[in-house]
């Protein structure tokens, strides 16, 4: 539980959209494969929920940044497969750019340690 | 995992069922079940595996925000697959049971005419017996049938990949359906000959007992596949079948009227249309 509490959603929930369309970029992709690659880039420090997983995979479908298809079932389970499109690759570029620009301007107002 | 079917099933409980959010939901669920997995092959004890799974759900109200589930108006609600299959066992069990429990009824007047005078006592009892088996039967599947209330008002839509599986079924129905019928017409005539032929050549009760059970072969055929028909045109959203089902459950709550509507509805069904036709 503590490594939830390392990173609050609410800091981050602007960034979802950024770091699902990242993973998405490396090859299309289903839910729990996106969720635990982000847990293992990042180890472990942040785990994102399955509500916001997927409300975010609804929202970038909505806005025509990614597809969805149905792929093979192992064991049953469904899978959707879910694909970047060039807008959605866009829109990931301009979204790294605004992140550039945040992140100069908030370390401005950052004392390093020590 | 049942655990966490029901903890899904509970989160989704005011969703509304339509495609989009039936998908959503079994999604999640395969995600929180392929994570369970994961955790139980790096050793993690079942306990502590679903609390670190249900604690990774989140807030659920973040998506219904994200699938704004507020307007309910003319959404069409999905029948899931799983559902789907129950019903169609539920309609194929029905069916025979109902037609097996009139065939008992029909034949319960052959064990007194079999067993003879002599042993009247036997020949009312077993008489007795077969038709309070088969009122059990209805009795048992009136109920049951009240669960797919929903189902047959016509309220669901099926998904496109089972309604593909279904309009398949239906197509390799509809002639064994064709067949079912002329036999049972067929029967029913063979039933009436060889109770004359028997009646003039002076073994009567021979020919009773014959004609009795080939008219059950037939009523059983008949109902089988009339309820069969009706299973498959409400699954395909045949606005006729609906109406006349509609009708039906308005027109009685009750079980007994249920159970003996589902006849009067499946014996329309052949002796309207297909007779006609057979000519």
């Amino acid at each position: 539980m503590e490594v939830e509490d390392l990173i609050s959603s609410d800091v981050i929930r602007g960034y979802n959209d950024t770091i699902i369309l990242y993973m998405l970029k490396q090859g299309d992709s289903y839910g729990y494969e996106i969720s635990k690659r982000i847990e293992e880039q990042t180890q472990g420090n942040y785990i994102i929920k399955e509500t916001t997983l997927y409300s975010t995979f609804a929202r970038l479908q909505k806005n025509e940044y990614i597809t969805s298809y149905s792929g093979t079932q192992t064991n049953g389970r469904k899978r959707t497969y879910y694909k970047i499109t060039p807008k959605g690759i866009m829109y990931y570029q301009e979204k790294c750019t605004e992140w550039k620009l945040t992140k100069d301007v908030i370390n401005r107002f950052i004392e390093e340690e020590k | 995992m049942n655990t966490l079917e029901n903890y899904v099933e509970a989160m989704f409980n005011d969703f509304l069922k339509t495609k989009e959010n039936l998908d959503v939901k079994a999604n999640i669920l395969a995600s929180m079940e392929d994570k369970y997995d994961d955790l139980i092959a790096n050793g993690k004890t079942e306990q502590l595996a679903l609390g670190i799974v249900i604690s990774q759900f989140g807030d659920i109200s973040e998506l219904k925000e994200a699938f704004g589930i507020s307007s309910t108006d003319d959404v069409i609600e999905y029948l899931s697959t799983e559902r789907l299959s129950d019903y169609l066992s539920f309609a194929r069990k029905q069916a025979c049971a109902i037609a097996l429990g009139v065939c008992m009824i029909i034949l319960s007047v052959i064990g007194p005419v079999l067993i003879g005078e002599e042993q009247e006592i036997l020949g009312v009892t077993t008489f007795l017996v077969t038709v309070a088996l088969s009122v059990g039967v209805f009795i048992i599947y009136g109920f049951r049938s009240n669960d797919c209330k929903g189902i047959k008002a016509g309220k669901y839509h099926l998904l496109e990949s089972d309604k593909t599986i279904i309009q398949i079924e239906h197509t390799r129905f509809k002639p064994k359906y064709q067949f079912a019928i002329a036999t049972g017409v067929i029967i029913c005539i063979l039933s009436i000959v060889v109770f004359i032929i028997l009646g003039e050549n002076g073994s009567e009760s021979l020919g009773f007992v014959l004609f009795f059970g080939l008219i059950a072969i037939a009523v059983y055929l008949f109902i089988v596949f009339g309820m069969l028909k009706t299973m498959y045109n409400l699954l395909l959203r045949d606005e006729e079948t609906i109406q006349e089902l509609q009708h039906e459950l308005l027109k009685n709550e009750d079980v007994w009227l249920d159970i003996w509507d589902n006849h009067a509805v499946s014996n329309n069904d052949f002796s309207l249309d297909e007779l006609g036709t057979m000519g």
